[in-house]
Protein backbone atom coordinates (compact mmCIF):
# COMPACT_ATOMS: atom_id res chain seq x y z
CA UNK A 1 0.00 0.00 0.00
CA UNK A 2 2.77 2.33 0.99
CA UNK A 3 4.46 1.86 -2.37
CA UNK A 4 1.57 3.34 -4.23
CA UNK A 5 2.23 6.64 -2.47
CA UNK A 6 5.87 6.65 -3.34
CA UNK A 7 6.24 9.05 -6.26
CA UNK A 8 9.65 7.73 -7.24
CA UNK A 9 8.21 4.39 -8.36
CA UNK A 10 6.54 4.64 -11.72
CA UNK A 11 3.27 2.80 -12.06
CA UNK A 12 3.61 -0.23 -14.36
CA UNK A 13 2.78 0.72 -17.93
CA UNK A 14 -0.70 -0.29 -19.00
CA UNK A 15 -0.74 -2.77 -21.83
CA UNK A 16 -3.28 -3.83 -24.38
CA UNK A 17 -3.52 -7.11 -26.23
CA UNK A 18 -4.15 -6.97 -29.94
CA UNK A 19 -5.23 -10.20 -31.62
CA UNK A 20 -4.50 -10.61 -35.31
CA UNK A 21 -6.85 -12.25 -37.83
CA UNK A 22 -4.78 -15.45 -37.75
CA UNK A 23 -5.02 -15.64 -33.97
CA UNK A 24 -1.69 -14.29 -32.68
CA UNK A 25 -1.59 -12.12 -29.56
CA UNK A 26 0.45 -8.93 -29.52
CA UNK A 27 0.94 -7.18 -26.21
CA UNK A 28 1.63 -3.49 -26.66
CA UNK A 29 1.71 -0.44 -24.44
CA UNK A 30 -1.59 1.34 -24.28
CA UNK A 31 -0.30 4.60 -25.74
CA UNK A 32 1.04 2.70 -28.74
CA UNK A 33 -2.33 1.06 -29.37
CA UNK A 34 -4.07 4.41 -28.98
CA UNK A 35 -2.36 5.66 -32.13
CA UNK A 36 -5.27 3.91 -33.81
CA UNK A 37 -8.34 6.11 -33.65
CA UNK A 38 -10.57 3.00 -33.81
CA UNK A 39 -8.95 1.44 -30.74
CA UNK A 40 -9.02 4.80 -28.98
CA UNK A 41 -12.74 5.21 -29.62
CA UNK A 42 -13.28 1.56 -28.64
CA UNK A 43 -11.55 1.96 -25.30
CA UNK A 44 -13.47 5.05 -24.44
CA UNK A 45 -16.69 3.08 -24.83
CA UNK A 46 -15.54 -0.15 -23.21
CA UNK A 47 -15.22 -1.09 -19.56
CA UNK A 48 -11.77 -0.43 -18.10
CA UNK A 49 -10.86 -4.10 -17.59
CA UNK A 50 -11.46 -5.17 -21.14
CA UNK A 51 -8.02 -4.77 -22.66
CA UNK A 52 -8.19 -7.16 -25.59
CA UNK A 53 -8.87 -6.06 -29.10
CA UNK A 54 -9.68 -8.45 -31.94
CA UNK A 55 -8.55 -7.22 -35.32
CA UNK A 56 -10.38 -9.41 -37.79
CA UNK A 57 -8.94 -7.70 -40.85
CA UNK A 58 -5.28 -7.54 -39.93
CA UNK A 59 -2.87 -10.42 -40.48
CA UNK A 60 -0.09 -10.95 -37.94
CA UNK A 61 2.63 -10.05 -40.49
CA UNK A 62 1.00 -6.71 -41.11
CA UNK A 63 0.16 -6.11 -37.48
CA UNK A 64 3.81 -6.50 -36.57
CA UNK A 65 4.71 -3.72 -39.01
CA UNK A 66 1.88 -1.50 -37.81
CA UNK A 67 3.01 -1.87 -34.19
CA UNK A 68 6.57 -1.10 -35.19
CA UNK A 69 5.35 2.09 -36.87
CA UNK A 70 3.23 3.19 -33.91
CA UNK A 71 5.98 2.48 -31.37
CA UNK A 72 8.44 4.52 -33.40
CA UNK A 73 6.03 7.43 -33.70
CA UNK A 74 5.13 7.46 -30.01
CA UNK A 75 8.79 7.43 -28.93
CA UNK A 76 9.86 10.02 -31.53
CA UNK A 77 7.08 12.34 -30.51
CA UNK A 78 8.27 12.14 -26.93
CA UNK A 79 11.89 12.86 -27.79
CA UNK A 80 10.89 15.72 -30.10
CA UNK A 81 8.77 17.39 -27.42
CA UNK A 82 11.52 16.79 -24.84
CA UNK A 83 14.02 18.48 -27.14
CA UNK A 84 11.62 21.38 -27.66
CA UNK A 85 11.11 21.79 -23.89
CA UNK A 86 14.82 22.04 -23.23
CA UNK A 87 15.02 24.31 -26.30
CA UNK A 88 17.89 22.28 -27.67
CA UNK A 89 17.92 21.91 -31.39
CA UNK A 90 16.98 18.53 -32.76
CA UNK A 91 16.48 17.06 -36.17
CA UNK A 92 13.96 14.59 -34.76
CA UNK A 93 11.24 15.36 -37.27
CA UNK A 94 13.54 14.97 -40.22
CA UNK A 95 14.92 11.73 -38.86
CA UNK A 96 11.37 10.45 -38.42
CA UNK A 97 10.53 11.42 -42.00
CA UNK A 98 13.52 9.47 -43.19
CA UNK A 99 12.49 6.54 -41.07
CA UNK A 100 8.97 6.69 -42.54
CA UNK A 101 10.40 6.76 -46.04
CA UNK A 102 12.43 3.66 -45.31
CA UNK A 103 9.53 1.96 -43.54
CA UNK A 104 7.15 2.34 -46.48
CA UNK A 105 9.67 1.15 -49.08
CA UNK A 106 8.09 -2.29 -49.26
CA UNK A 107 6.78 -4.48 -52.05
CA UNK A 108 3.37 -3.66 -53.49
CA UNK A 109 1.55 -6.44 -51.64
CA UNK A 110 2.84 -5.40 -48.24
CA UNK A 111 2.01 -1.81 -49.15
CA UNK A 112 -1.65 -2.74 -49.77
CA UNK A 113 -1.74 -4.71 -46.52
CA UNK A 114 -0.41 -1.70 -44.61
CA UNK A 115 -2.75 0.64 -46.46
CA UNK A 116 -5.84 -1.47 -45.72
CA UNK A 117 -4.83 -2.00 -42.08
CA UNK A 118 -4.16 1.71 -41.59
CA UNK A 119 -7.56 2.46 -43.10
CA UNK A 120 -9.29 -0.17 -40.93
CA UNK A 121 -7.52 0.94 -37.75
CA UNK A 122 -7.80 4.61 -38.72
CA UNK A 123 -4.18 5.63 -38.27
CA UNK A 124 -4.21 8.83 -40.30
CA UNK A 125 -0.47 9.46 -40.60
CA UNK A 126 0.26 5.90 -41.71
CA UNK A 127 -2.64 5.88 -44.17
CA UNK A 128 -1.38 9.12 -45.71
CA UNK A 129 2.12 7.69 -45.91
CA UNK A 130 0.94 4.54 -47.71
CA UNK A 131 -1.41 6.40 -50.02
CA UNK A 132 1.23 8.93 -50.95
CA UNK A 133 3.44 6.00 -51.92
CA UNK A 134 0.75 4.54 -54.22
CA UNK A 135 -0.04 7.97 -55.69
CA UNK A 136 3.66 8.56 -56.42
CA UNK A 137 3.64 5.34 -58.43
CA UNK A 138 0.73 6.55 -60.59
CA UNK A 139 2.04 10.09 -61.02
CA UNK A 140 3.63 10.79 -64.38
CA UNK A 141 3.14 7.26 -65.73
CA UNK A 142 1.27 6.35 -68.88
CA UNK A 143 -1.84 4.16 -68.46
CA UNK A 144 0.06 1.20 -69.92
CA UNK A 145 2.86 1.63 -67.38
CA UNK A 146 0.31 1.92 -64.57
CA UNK A 147 -1.40 -1.30 -65.70
CA UNK A 148 1.92 -3.09 -65.69
CA UNK A 149 2.93 -1.72 -62.31
CA UNK A 150 -0.33 -2.71 -60.60
CA UNK A 151 -1.19 -5.80 -62.65
CA UNK A 152 -4.40 -4.21 -63.87
CA UNK A 153 -5.93 -6.25 -66.65
CA UNK A 154 -7.37 -4.15 -69.43
CA UNK A 155 -10.91 -5.47 -69.82
CA UNK A 156 -12.21 -2.42 -71.72
CA UNK A 157 -13.47 -3.17 -75.21
CA UNK A 158 -11.81 -0.15 -76.75
CA UNK A 159 -8.29 0.56 -75.73
CA UNK A 160 -7.03 3.82 -77.20
CA UNK A 161 -3.50 2.95 -76.11
CA UNK A 162 -3.48 -0.50 -77.70
CA UNK A 163 -1.93 0.72 -80.94
CA UNK A 164 1.13 2.01 -79.12
CA UNK B 1 2.79 -21.18 -55.65
CA UNK B 2 0.35 -19.24 -53.54
CA UNK B 3 2.76 -16.35 -53.16
CA UNK B 4 3.35 -16.36 -56.90
CA UNK B 5 -0.33 -16.03 -57.65
CA UNK B 6 -0.64 -13.28 -55.10
CA UNK B 7 2.06 -11.32 -56.86
CA UNK B 8 0.11 -11.26 -60.13
CA UNK B 9 -3.13 -10.25 -58.51
CA UNK B 10 -4.60 -6.84 -59.25
CA UNK B 11 -5.07 -5.70 -55.69
CA UNK B 12 -5.34 -1.98 -56.31
CA UNK B 13 -8.59 -2.40 -58.27
CA UNK B 14 -10.15 -4.34 -55.42
CA UNK B 15 -9.66 -1.48 -52.97
CA UNK B 16 -12.92 0.21 -51.96
CA UNK B 17 -13.95 3.34 -53.86
CA UNK B 18 -13.26 5.65 -50.93
CA UNK B 19 -9.68 4.43 -50.62
CA UNK B 20 -9.10 4.78 -54.37
CA UNK B 21 -10.60 8.27 -54.25
CA UNK B 22 -8.22 9.07 -51.46
CA UNK B 23 -5.29 7.83 -53.54
CA UNK B 24 -6.47 9.94 -56.47
CA UNK B 25 -6.78 12.97 -54.19
CA UNK B 26 -2.98 13.04 -54.02
CA UNK B 27 -2.79 13.42 -57.79
CA UNK B 28 -3.37 16.23 -60.20
CA UNK B 29 -6.73 16.02 -62.02
CA UNK B 30 -4.83 15.63 -65.26
CA UNK B 31 -3.58 12.22 -64.11
CA UNK B 32 -6.80 11.35 -62.29
CA UNK B 33 -8.91 11.55 -65.46
CA UNK B 34 -6.43 9.43 -67.38
CA UNK B 35 -7.06 6.49 -65.06
CA UNK B 36 -10.45 6.04 -66.78
CA UNK B 37 -8.88 3.93 -69.54
CA UNK B 38 -7.09 1.51 -67.20
CA UNK B 39 -9.98 -0.94 -67.03
CA UNK B 40 -13.76 -1.14 -66.56
CA UNK B 41 -13.31 -0.81 -62.81
CA UNK B 42 -11.62 2.56 -63.30
CA UNK B 43 -13.78 3.91 -66.11
CA UNK B 44 -16.16 6.02 -64.06
CA UNK B 45 -14.24 6.07 -60.82
CA UNK B 46 -12.79 9.55 -61.44
CA UNK B 47 -16.23 11.10 -62.00
CA UNK B 48 -17.01 10.80 -58.30
CA UNK B 49 -13.63 11.81 -56.92
CA UNK B 50 -14.40 14.51 -54.35
CA UNK B 51 -11.00 16.18 -54.72
CA UNK B 52 -10.13 18.33 -57.70
CA UNK B 53 -6.54 19.54 -57.86
CA UNK B 54 -5.36 21.31 -60.94
CA UNK B 55 -1.92 22.78 -61.03
CA UNK B 56 -1.53 24.59 -64.32
CA UNK B 57 2.22 24.85 -63.90
CA UNK B 58 3.12 21.18 -64.02
CA UNK B 59 2.44 20.60 -67.71
CA UNK B 60 3.52 22.82 -70.58
CA UNK B 61 0.06 23.47 -72.01
CA UNK B 62 -1.75 26.63 -72.89
CA UNK B 63 -4.05 28.11 -70.30
CA UNK B 64 -7.07 27.71 -72.59
CA UNK B 65 -6.37 23.96 -72.77
CA UNK B 66 -6.46 23.74 -69.00
CA UNK B 67 -9.64 25.76 -68.87
CA UNK B 68 -11.32 23.55 -71.49
CA UNK B 69 -10.15 20.53 -69.58
CA UNK B 70 -11.58 21.95 -66.37
CA UNK B 71 -14.96 22.63 -68.02
CA UNK B 72 -15.02 19.06 -69.31
CA UNK B 73 -14.16 17.64 -65.92
CA UNK B 74 -16.94 19.61 -64.26
CA UNK B 75 -19.52 18.63 -66.89
CA UNK B 76 -18.58 14.94 -66.87
CA UNK B 77 -18.58 14.61 -63.10
CA UNK B 78 -21.46 12.73 -61.53
CA UNK B 79 -22.55 15.81 -59.50
CA UNK B 80 -21.48 14.25 -56.20
CA UNK B 81 -20.22 16.69 -53.59
CA UNK B 82 -16.78 18.17 -54.00
CA UNK B 83 -14.67 18.20 -50.87
CA UNK B 84 -11.66 20.11 -52.14
CA UNK B 85 -11.24 22.29 -55.20
CA UNK B 86 -7.73 23.56 -55.72
CA UNK B 87 -6.55 25.59 -58.66
CA UNK B 88 -2.97 26.79 -58.99
CA UNK B 89 -1.41 28.98 -61.61
CA UNK B 90 1.85 30.73 -60.80
CA UNK B 91 3.47 30.52 -64.16
CA UNK B 92 4.90 33.58 -65.88
CA UNK B 93 2.34 32.98 -68.64
CA UNK B 94 -0.21 35.42 -67.33
CA UNK B 95 -3.94 35.04 -67.44
CA UNK B 96 -6.00 37.62 -69.28
CA UNK B 97 -9.46 38.79 -68.33
CA UNK B 98 -11.28 36.33 -70.59
CA UNK B 99 -9.38 33.47 -68.98
CA UNK B 100 -9.88 34.63 -65.44
CA UNK B 101 -13.60 35.00 -66.07
CA UNK B 102 -13.66 31.44 -67.40
CA UNK B 103 -11.85 30.24 -64.31
CA UNK B 104 -14.34 32.01 -62.07
CA UNK B 105 -17.11 30.49 -64.16
CA UNK B 106 -15.65 27.04 -63.40
CA UNK B 107 -15.50 27.93 -59.72
CA UNK B 108 -19.19 28.86 -59.84
CA UNK B 109 -20.05 25.53 -61.50
CA UNK B 110 -18.01 23.64 -58.92
CA UNK B 111 -19.69 25.49 -56.07
CA UNK B 112 -23.02 23.98 -57.13
CA UNK B 113 -21.56 20.68 -55.91
CA UNK B 114 -21.11 22.05 -52.41
CA UNK B 115 -17.38 22.60 -52.32
CA UNK B 116 -16.09 22.52 -48.75
CA UNK B 117 -12.52 23.65 -49.28
CA UNK B 118 -11.58 26.06 -52.03
CA UNK B 119 -8.06 27.12 -52.81
CA UNK B 120 -7.35 29.55 -55.65
CA UNK B 121 -3.80 30.65 -56.29
CA UNK B 122 -3.58 32.63 -59.49
CA UNK B 123 -1.13 34.97 -61.10
CA UNK B 124 -2.95 37.42 -63.31
CA UNK B 125 -1.91 39.87 -65.94
CA UNK B 126 -1.39 43.57 -65.47
CA UNK B 127 -3.65 44.27 -68.41
CA UNK B 128 -6.66 43.07 -66.53
CA UNK B 129 -9.41 45.42 -65.63
CA UNK B 130 -10.79 45.13 -62.16
CA UNK B 131 -11.73 41.56 -61.36
CA UNK B 132 -15.02 40.75 -59.82
CA UNK B 133 -15.28 37.59 -57.80
CA UNK B 134 -18.34 35.43 -58.42
CA UNK B 135 -21.18 36.28 -56.06
CA UNK B 136 -21.84 32.65 -55.22
CA UNK B 137 -18.28 32.34 -53.94
CA UNK B 138 -18.71 35.05 -51.35
CA UNK B 139 -22.11 33.87 -50.18
CA UNK B 140 -21.54 30.14 -50.21
CA UNK B 141 -23.16 28.05 -47.50
CA UNK B 142 -21.01 24.99 -48.12
CA UNK B 143 -17.54 26.50 -47.84
CA UNK B 144 -15.58 25.58 -44.74
CA UNK B 145 -12.13 26.68 -45.89
CA UNK B 146 -11.38 29.40 -48.38
CA UNK B 147 -7.99 30.55 -49.55
CA UNK B 148 -7.89 33.29 -52.17
CA UNK B 149 -4.47 34.27 -53.35
CA UNK B 150 -4.68 36.21 -56.59
CA UNK B 151 -1.49 38.01 -57.34
CA UNK B 152 -0.45 40.22 -60.21
CA UNK B 153 2.56 40.21 -62.35
CA UNK B 154 3.98 43.38 -60.85
CA UNK B 155 6.96 43.89 -63.09
CA UNK B 156 5.71 47.35 -63.96
CA UNK B 157 4.35 48.22 -60.56
CA UNK B 158 0.90 48.63 -61.94
CA UNK B 159 -1.63 47.09 -59.67
CA UNK B 160 -5.12 45.99 -60.47
CA UNK B 161 -7.22 44.95 -57.57
CA UNK B 162 -9.79 42.34 -57.00
CA UNK B 163 -12.89 44.13 -56.05
CA UNK B 164 -14.69 42.62 -53.18
CA UNK B 165 -18.33 43.40 -52.52
CA UNK B 166 -19.16 45.39 -49.44
CA UNK B 167 -20.07 42.32 -47.49
CA UNK B 168 -19.13 38.68 -47.49
CA UNK B 169 -21.45 36.19 -45.87
CA UNK B 170 -20.08 32.70 -45.35
CA UNK B 171 -22.07 31.10 -42.55
CA UNK B 172 -20.16 27.79 -42.32
CA UNK B 173 -16.68 29.06 -42.99
CA UNK B 174 -14.04 28.07 -40.43
CA UNK B 175 -10.88 29.23 -42.19
CA UNK B 176 -10.46 32.27 -44.41
CA UNK B 177 -7.28 33.46 -46.05
CA UNK B 178 -7.44 36.55 -48.21
CA UNK B 179 -4.09 37.30 -49.72
CA UNK B 180 -3.20 40.58 -51.34
CA UNK B 181 -6.67 41.85 -51.85
CA UNK B 182 -7.32 45.51 -52.21
CA UNK B 183 -9.87 48.01 -53.32
CA UNK B 184 -9.41 49.94 -56.44
CA UNK B 185 -12.02 52.52 -55.81
CA UNK B 186 -11.69 54.47 -52.59
CA UNK B 187 -15.45 55.02 -52.44
CA UNK B 188 -16.06 51.31 -51.98
CA UNK B 189 -13.09 50.50 -49.84
CA UNK B 190 -15.00 48.82 -47.09
CA UNK B 191 -15.59 45.16 -46.46
CA UNK B 192 -17.69 43.46 -43.84
CA UNK B 193 -17.05 39.81 -43.13
CA UNK B 194 -19.95 37.89 -41.65
CA UNK B 195 -18.80 34.45 -40.66
CA UNK B 196 -20.35 33.16 -37.48
CA UNK B 197 -18.29 29.95 -37.42
CA UNK B 198 -14.96 31.45 -38.42
CA UNK B 199 -12.02 30.18 -36.36
CA UNK B 200 -8.97 31.22 -38.38
CA UNK B 201 -8.62 34.41 -40.34
CA UNK B 202 -5.65 35.61 -42.33
CA UNK B 203 -5.88 38.90 -44.16
CA UNK B 204 -3.09 40.29 -46.20
CA UNK B 205 -3.95 43.62 -47.74
CA UNK B 206 -2.27 44.68 -50.91
CA UNK B 207 0.51 47.12 -50.14
CA UNK B 208 -0.64 49.50 -52.85
CA UNK B 209 -4.10 49.92 -51.50
CA UNK B 210 -4.65 51.87 -48.35
CA UNK B 211 -7.28 53.41 -46.13
CA UNK B 212 -9.24 50.21 -46.33
CA UNK B 213 -12.05 49.62 -43.90
CA UNK B 214 -12.64 46.08 -42.78
CA UNK B 215 -15.24 44.97 -40.26
CA UNK B 216 -15.04 41.55 -38.73
CA UNK B 217 -17.58 40.06 -36.45
CA UNK B 218 -16.71 36.49 -35.49
CA UNK B 219 -17.36 35.43 -31.91
CA UNK B 220 -15.69 32.04 -32.55
CA UNK B 221 -12.45 33.46 -33.96
CA UNK B 222 -9.39 31.74 -32.47
CA UNK B 223 -6.53 32.99 -34.57
CA UNK B 224 -6.21 36.23 -36.46
CA UNK B 225 -3.31 37.18 -38.68
CA UNK B 226 -3.35 40.50 -40.38
CA UNK B 227 -0.91 42.18 -42.69
CA UNK B 228 -2.12 45.66 -43.37
CA UNK B 229 -1.17 49.31 -43.57
CA UNK B 230 -1.30 51.59 -40.57
CA UNK B 231 -3.78 53.73 -42.48
CA UNK B 232 -6.31 50.88 -42.68
CA UNK B 233 -9.22 50.86 -40.36
CA UNK B 234 -10.43 47.69 -38.69
CA UNK B 235 -13.62 47.25 -36.76
CA UNK B 236 -13.33 44.18 -34.62
CA UNK B 237 -16.51 43.19 -32.93
CA UNK B 238 -16.85 40.56 -30.27
CA UNK B 239 -13.67 38.56 -30.71
CA UNK B 240 -14.29 36.99 -27.33
CA UNK B 241 -12.63 33.61 -27.96
CA UNK B 242 -9.49 34.97 -29.60
CA UNK B 243 -6.35 32.97 -28.82
CA UNK B 244 -3.69 34.33 -31.10
CA UNK B 245 -3.41 37.61 -32.91
CA UNK B 246 -0.50 38.45 -35.14
CA UNK B 247 -0.58 41.99 -36.48
CA UNK B 248 1.91 43.12 -39.04
CA UNK B 249 1.35 46.74 -39.98
CA UNK B 250 3.32 48.35 -42.75
CA UNK B 251 3.92 52.00 -43.45
CA UNK B 252 1.42 52.44 -46.22
CA UNK B 253 1.52 55.56 -48.34
CA UNK B 254 0.00 58.21 -46.15
CA UNK B 255 0.98 58.24 -42.52
CA UNK B 256 0.76 61.78 -41.30
CA UNK B 257 -2.95 61.54 -40.70
CA UNK B 258 -3.85 62.26 -37.08
CA UNK B 259 -6.78 59.87 -37.38
CA UNK B 260 -4.36 56.97 -37.63
CA UNK B 261 -3.62 56.91 -33.92
CA UNK B 262 -7.29 56.80 -33.04
CA UNK B 263 -7.81 53.91 -35.48
CA UNK B 264 -4.84 52.03 -34.09
CA UNK B 265 -6.02 52.37 -30.51
CA UNK B 266 -9.40 51.05 -31.56
CA UNK B 267 -7.79 48.17 -33.41
CA UNK B 268 -5.69 47.23 -30.38
CA UNK B 269 -8.76 47.47 -28.20
CA UNK B 270 -10.43 44.83 -30.36
CA UNK B 271 -7.58 42.44 -29.64
CA UNK B 272 -7.67 42.72 -25.87
CA UNK B 273 -8.97 39.14 -25.47
CA UNK B 274 -6.07 37.48 -27.29
CA UNK B 275 -4.02 35.11 -25.15
CA UNK B 276 -1.03 35.52 -27.40
CA UNK B 277 -0.32 38.78 -29.15
CA UNK B 278 2.33 39.60 -31.75
CA UNK B 279 2.81 43.19 -32.87
CA UNK B 280 5.03 44.50 -35.60
CA UNK B 281 7.57 47.27 -35.54
CA UNK B 282 5.70 50.04 -37.35
CA UNK B 283 2.72 49.70 -35.07
CA UNK B 284 4.94 50.11 -32.03
CA UNK B 285 6.86 52.96 -33.58
CA UNK B 286 3.76 54.93 -34.51
CA UNK B 287 1.43 54.13 -31.62
CA UNK B 288 3.07 56.34 -28.93
CA UNK B 289 2.75 59.37 -31.20
CA UNK B 290 -0.90 59.53 -30.28
CA UNK B 291 -1.84 62.42 -28.02
CA UNK B 292 -2.61 60.00 -25.28
CA UNK B 293 -2.44 56.26 -24.92
CA UNK B 294 -5.83 55.16 -23.72
CA UNK B 295 -5.88 52.89 -20.69
CA UNK B 296 -6.61 49.33 -21.80
CA UNK B 297 -6.42 45.90 -20.32
CA UNK B 298 -5.04 43.10 -22.45
CA UNK B 299 -5.43 39.54 -21.31
CA UNK B 300 -2.40 38.33 -23.26
CA UNK B 301 -0.06 35.94 -21.47
CA UNK B 302 2.41 35.92 -24.31
CA UNK B 303 3.52 39.08 -26.03
CA UNK B 304 5.81 39.12 -29.04
CA UNK B 305 7.06 42.47 -30.23
CA UNK B 306 9.35 43.41 -33.06
CA UNK B 307 11.09 46.68 -32.28
CA UNK B 308 13.75 49.12 -33.18
CA UNK B 309 15.82 50.35 -30.28
CA UNK B 310 13.99 53.64 -30.44
CA UNK B 311 12.31 55.83 -27.90
CA UNK B 312 8.86 55.23 -29.36
CA UNK B 313 9.19 51.46 -29.47
CA UNK B 314 10.34 51.47 -25.84
CA UNK B 315 7.36 53.64 -24.98
CA UNK B 316 5.08 51.09 -26.65
CA UNK B 317 6.65 48.25 -24.68
CA UNK B 318 6.15 50.17 -21.48
CA UNK B 319 2.54 50.86 -22.36
CA UNK B 320 1.85 47.23 -23.31
CA UNK B 321 3.50 45.85 -20.19
CA UNK B 322 1.52 48.17 -17.98
CA UNK B 323 -1.74 47.29 -19.74
CA UNK B 324 -1.31 43.49 -19.71
CA UNK B 325 -2.19 42.19 -16.30
CA UNK B 326 -1.66 38.48 -17.19
CA UNK B 327 1.59 38.73 -19.05
CA UNK B 328 4.10 35.94 -18.41
CA UNK B 329 6.28 35.82 -21.50
CA UNK B 330 7.81 38.71 -23.37
CA UNK B 331 9.48 37.98 -26.65
CA UNK B 332 11.45 40.87 -28.13
CA UNK B 333 12.78 40.74 -31.67
CA UNK B 334 15.16 43.55 -32.46
CA UNK B 335 15.04 44.81 -36.03
CA UNK B 336 18.01 46.00 -37.96
CA UNK B 337 18.42 49.71 -37.46
CA UNK B 338 19.18 50.30 -41.14
CA UNK B 339 15.49 49.66 -41.88
CA UNK B 340 14.65 52.62 -39.73
CA UNK B 341 17.31 54.79 -41.30
CA UNK B 342 15.46 54.53 -44.63
CA UNK B 343 12.60 56.46 -43.11
CA UNK B 344 14.68 58.99 -41.25
CA UNK B 345 12.71 61.91 -42.65
CA UNK B 346 9.65 60.52 -40.94
CA UNK B 347 11.19 59.51 -37.70
CA UNK B 348 13.04 62.06 -35.65
CA UNK B 349 16.40 61.14 -34.35
CA UNK B 350 16.28 59.39 -31.07
CA UNK B 351 18.74 59.11 -28.27
CA UNK B 352 19.85 56.07 -26.36
CA UNK B 353 19.45 57.88 -23.11
CA UNK B 354 15.88 58.90 -23.82
CA UNK B 355 14.86 55.37 -24.75
CA UNK B 356 16.36 53.91 -21.59
CA UNK B 357 14.75 56.57 -19.44
CA UNK B 358 11.36 55.59 -20.81
CA UNK B 359 11.78 52.00 -19.79
CA UNK B 360 13.29 52.70 -16.38
CA UNK B 361 9.97 54.30 -15.45
CA UNK B 362 8.14 51.12 -16.28
CA UNK B 363 6.82 49.38 -13.20
CA UNK B 364 5.41 46.23 -14.74
CA UNK B 365 8.45 44.05 -15.26
CA UNK B 366 8.03 42.19 -12.01
CA UNK B 367 5.27 39.89 -13.28
CA UNK B 368 7.28 38.49 -16.17
CA UNK B 369 8.40 34.88 -15.95
CA UNK B 370 10.06 34.35 -19.31
CA UNK B 371 11.90 36.90 -21.38
CA UNK B 372 13.41 36.24 -24.79
CA UNK B 373 15.49 38.74 -26.70
CA UNK B 374 16.34 37.88 -30.29
CA UNK B 375 18.77 39.45 -32.76
CA UNK B 376 20.67 41.34 -30.09
CA UNK B 377 23.44 43.43 -31.62
CA UNK B 378 25.17 44.39 -28.40
CA UNK B 379 23.97 48.00 -28.37
CA UNK B 380 23.94 49.98 -25.18
CA UNK B 381 20.13 50.06 -25.22
CA UNK B 382 19.94 46.30 -25.18
CA UNK B 383 22.29 46.04 -22.27
CA UNK B 384 20.24 48.62 -20.39
CA UNK B 385 17.05 46.77 -21.25
CA UNK B 386 18.44 43.50 -19.91
CA UNK B 387 19.77 45.21 -16.80
CA UNK B 388 16.36 46.69 -16.08
CA UNK B 389 14.71 43.34 -16.50
CA UNK B 390 17.10 41.58 -14.16
CA UNK B 391 16.68 44.30 -11.57
CA UNK B 392 12.91 44.53 -11.68
CA UNK B 393 11.59 41.09 -12.47
CA UNK B 394 10.81 39.13 -9.34
CA UNK B 395 9.34 36.03 -10.91
CA UNK B 396 11.75 35.71 -13.83
CA UNK B 397 12.49 32.05 -14.50
CA UNK B 398 14.30 32.20 -17.79
CA UNK B 399 16.03 34.86 -19.83
CA UNK B 400 17.07 33.90 -23.32
CA UNK B 401 19.22 36.13 -25.45
CA UNK B 402 19.93 35.32 -29.07
CA UNK B 403 22.50 37.35 -30.92
CA UNK B 404 21.90 38.47 -34.48
CA UNK B 405 23.34 36.32 -37.22
CA UNK B 406 26.14 38.72 -38.02
CA UNK B 407 27.01 39.08 -34.41
CA UNK B 408 27.13 35.40 -33.65
CA UNK B 409 29.46 35.08 -36.58
CA UNK B 410 31.87 37.55 -35.00
CA UNK B 411 31.65 35.72 -31.71
CA UNK B 412 32.26 32.45 -33.48
CA UNK B 413 35.26 33.93 -35.25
Amino acid sequence: MKDSFNPSIEPPKKTVTLVSSDGYDFEVEEEVALESQVIKDGFEDKAVDDREYLLFNVHSDTLELIIKYCEKHVSSRKSISAAAASSSSSNGEEALKEWDEHFISVDTNTLYDILMAADYLNIKSLLDLAIQKVADTIHGRSPEQIRKKFNIENDSIIDPWASE
Amino acid sequence: MDAGRKRCEDRISSLPDEVLHYILSFLDMWYVVRTCILSKRWRSLWTSVPYINLDMDILPFYIEDFINFLYNVLFCRDQSNIHTFRLIHNDAHVIDSYEINSIFDCVSIALKDNVRELNLELLASIHLPEIELPRCLLNSRSLVKLNLDIDYDNKYFIKVFISLPESVNLPNLKLLKLQKFGFRDSRHSSLTIYAAQLKHLEICVDEYSDKNKVSISSPMLKSFRCECCISDEYFLEDLSSLDRADIDMGMGWRTSDAEIYRKMMKFLGGLCNAKSLALSVWLLEVLPRADELLPMSFSARHLKVTIWLSKYCFQSIKYLLESSYNLETLEVHINDITDLAKYCDFIERWEYQEAVEVLSKCTSFHKLRFVEIHNAEGFQNEVELIKLMLKNTVALGQLTIGASKEHSRTIGG
